[in-house]
């Protein structure tokens, strides 16, 4: 069976880009959401076992999304995903409770890597 | 506040993320100093530092447009919606790059707002440009880069103006 995604992130691109680079592996997206509290109130209802979600968005960012969800959900797994590329905000996203950091451009490999870890 | 920082550092910077993403990205390879992107052009826009004003532009032939959508997407029809979401994305993340290599160069953390599309090439009225780099894709495609600061010569309004290009 494989392990069920949910996208938060701001660009419909993101989404359709991973659905493409996790073509014949062990994940599928199962939800996008296209900002934090999107993601906050749909987590229930989807139930996924990793969410990987983007920082900069319009309202909360993915940052504060994500300390709300863990809050809510201790069991959530995270994935921040972000072109900005920052010892502080990696730090701040470790400190939160989140599993791994990706860099856009995302690629295969680092999105297969990250996601395990986030598994583990 | 990216003004702060010597024009020929911030051009080295924009070229070096410029290229090294597009490439990663997308594995499209651009070339320096290209002739100027003409006919069907779209520009992409992200404003850095509200308070400063500073901004970057990336304008290109609608055929750059479309091949950064077709690699970035994996797909081969690209309508105009997907053209645009693709091209936002991917100023956005030039942009996350560029603040990276800027937080040590500038010692402030550069923060920039949600990209816009437009056609035509685009310049933020009230601004002047402050570095234009000139490229040319791996399939003859032009673009440019354009950071543009404040005109303090110029009366600013906030509107922008589109020069060349639209369809």
């Amino acid at each position: 069976m494989k392990k069920r995604l949910m996208v938060v992130d701001d660009s419909r691109v993101m989404e359709l880009q991973i659905c493409k680079l996790l073509e014949n592996s062990k994940y599928e997206v199962v939800a996008y959401c296209e900002n934090g509290e999107e993601a906050i109130a749909r987590y229930e209802e989807v139930q996924p076992d990793i969410v990987t979600m983007d920082i900069i968005m319009p309202g909360i960012d993915g940052l504060e999304a994500a300390q709300v969800l863990l809050e809510e959900h201790p069991e959530a797994r995270i994935v921040m995903v972000s072109s900005l590329i920052c010892e502080e905000t990696i730090q701040d996203a470790e400190a939160i409770g989140t599993k791994a950091f990706l860099y856009k451009p995302v690629q295969r490999e680092g999105l297969l890597k990250a996601l395990d870890k986030a598994l583990l | 506040m990216l003004t702060a920082v010597p024009r020929e550092q911030l051009a080295e910077i924009f070229d070096q993320v410029v290229r090294e993403i597009t490439r990663q990205a997308v594995g499209v390879s651009l070339c320096p100093n290209g002739g100027v992107p003409e006919g069907e052009l779209y520009t992409v826009y992200i404003a850095f530092d509200e308070h400063f004003g500073t901004s970057l532009s990336f304008c290109a032939e609608r055929a750059l447009f479309i091949r950064l959508a077709q690699c970035m997407i994996m797909e081969e029809d690209i309508s105009p919606q997907d053209m645009e979401a693709v091209a936002k994305e991917y100023l956005n993340i030039l942009c996350g790059h560029i603040a990276a290599q800027m937080f040590p160069a500038g010692k402030t953390p550069v923060r920039f707002s949600v990209p816009a599309f437009y056609p035509g090439r685009y310049v933020p009225r009230g601004h002047k440009e402050h570095i234009v780099l000139t490229y040319t894709g791996d399939q003859m495609e032009k673009a440019q880069l354009i950071h543009c600061i404040p005109d303090r010569g110029a009366c600013g309004a906030d509107a922008g103006y589109q020069t060349e290009g639209v369809n």
